[in-house]
């Protein structure tokens, strides 16, 4: 096997899910632009180049607005599994694992390892930092994304606003608005729906081959086993 | 465990910055609709309801003039609207509000540029403003 199809074969998950992103992303644009359009035109307004529509604030805040729910998804998965397991999910640890486990579990001070990262090894604060790194940086794209929401909504809504002869809002009275929280929870109760459905359904159902799902013979009652 | 990951930070700083330095994203101090609204209530200060109206969508000039029967000069010399001049704009993506010391303007960037779609308007306690000369 070549270098470049032992890293495509390596890669595949990320590679993929990439290209399947930024084709979604297009599709988007063009969608959006369209349908931005028709309602443009449907107020006695000027249509919108791509290019225009592309920076516009409209497209921004329908962007922002799923990243941000997204990234909140996994920041709260991450911290939760942490403390919470479901029995018989493959998404759970053993009940008997619950907290931030044991240094011998997590392969850190003697029992760190010459493979192990350079600051798992190093102590300190680089190992407190290191050992919280996943969830900082979920929480940190999720707090900008939804900061850019909050900032491109605004625009959004204003210009809605103006064509129905009403005020704009500030920062804060947007943040404060119906439009702001409507945007919000109509993406996170999908999110929490999806996560939560994933991890109840995975005890009783199986993927062959997945390890999202637990080999297709374990018992429904068999927790932290990946098929 | 759930592995996936949507979208790329650095995208969405792209995004956040194109948004804050947007036409379409943000208040403008003056440009083509700070001109507009000026020009507009130059116009009706010097009494030329032709130029006024030339600033007027076309919508609003169709259903002014056909709610009161008379063309669009004629209705704006009628409405005794203010002139003071322009101390306040906010433009937001393709809508734009204009403030003097005594009335209240609503402007669209639409296929012919900016226009005003309503003028002569007061806030109310709650919704639209009410305006003496508007679009439907």
């Amino acid at each position: 096997m070549t270098a470049a199809r032992l890293f495509l074969r390596d890669n595949g998950l990320s590679i993929t899910f990439g290209l399947l992103f930024l084709l979604t992303l297009v599709g988007q644009a063009f969608a959006g632009n369209a349908d931005f359009n028709n309602r443009r035109l449907a107020d006695g307004g000027a249509p919108l180049g791509l290019t225009s529509y592309l920076v516009s604030s409209d497209f921004a805040v329908d962007v922002a607005e799923n990243w941000q729910s997204e990234y909140l998804q996994f920041f709260l998965f991450v911290m939760a599994t942490v403390w919470l397991v479901q029995r018989g999910s493959p998404e759970s640890k053993a009940p008997k694992d619950l907290g931030r486990e044991s240094d011998r579990q997590q392969q850190l001070g003697r029992f760190a390892t010459e493979a192990s990262p350079a600051w798992a090894r190093a102590g300190g604060w680089r190992t407190a930092v290191f050992s919280r790194s996943l969830g900082t940086v979920m929480a940190t794209i999720f707090l900008l994304s939804w900061l850019a929401q909050s900032v491109a909504g605004r625009s959004a809504y204003n210009a809605e606003q103006l064509a129905t002869l009403q005020d704009p809002v500030s920062w804060l009275g947007y943040v404060t608005s119906a439009d702001f929280w409507n945007r919000s929870l109509q993406n996170w109760q999908s999110e929490f729906l999806a996560i939560g459905s994933m991890a109840i359904l995975a005890v009783y159902l199986r993927e062959r081959g997945s390890p999202e799902s637990k080999p297709v013979g374990a018992p429904h009652a068999v927790t932290d086993e990946q098929g | 465990m759930i592995e996936l990951l949507h979208g790329r930070t650095a995208a969405l700083a792209a995004a956040v910055l194109a948004c804050l330095s947007a036409a379409g994203c943000g208040a403008q101090a003056d440009g083509p609709a700070g001109d507009v609204a000026s020009g507009f209530v130059a116009a009706i200060a010097d009494g030329d309801g032709e130029r006024a109206c030339g600033l007027l969508a076309d919508d609003t000039v169709e259903f002014v003039e056909s709610s009161r029967d008379e063309d669009c000069p004629a209705v704006l010399a009628a409405l005794d609207l203010p002139s003071d001049p322009v101390s306040e704009l906010q433009v937001w993506g393709d809508g734009a509000q204009a403030r003097t010391a005594g009335d209240t303007l609503f402007l669209r960037d639409g296929p012919s540029g900016w226009r005003v779609v309503a003028a002569g308007c007061t806030s109310r306690t709650s919704g639209p403003y009410s305006c003496e000369l508007e679009a439907p």
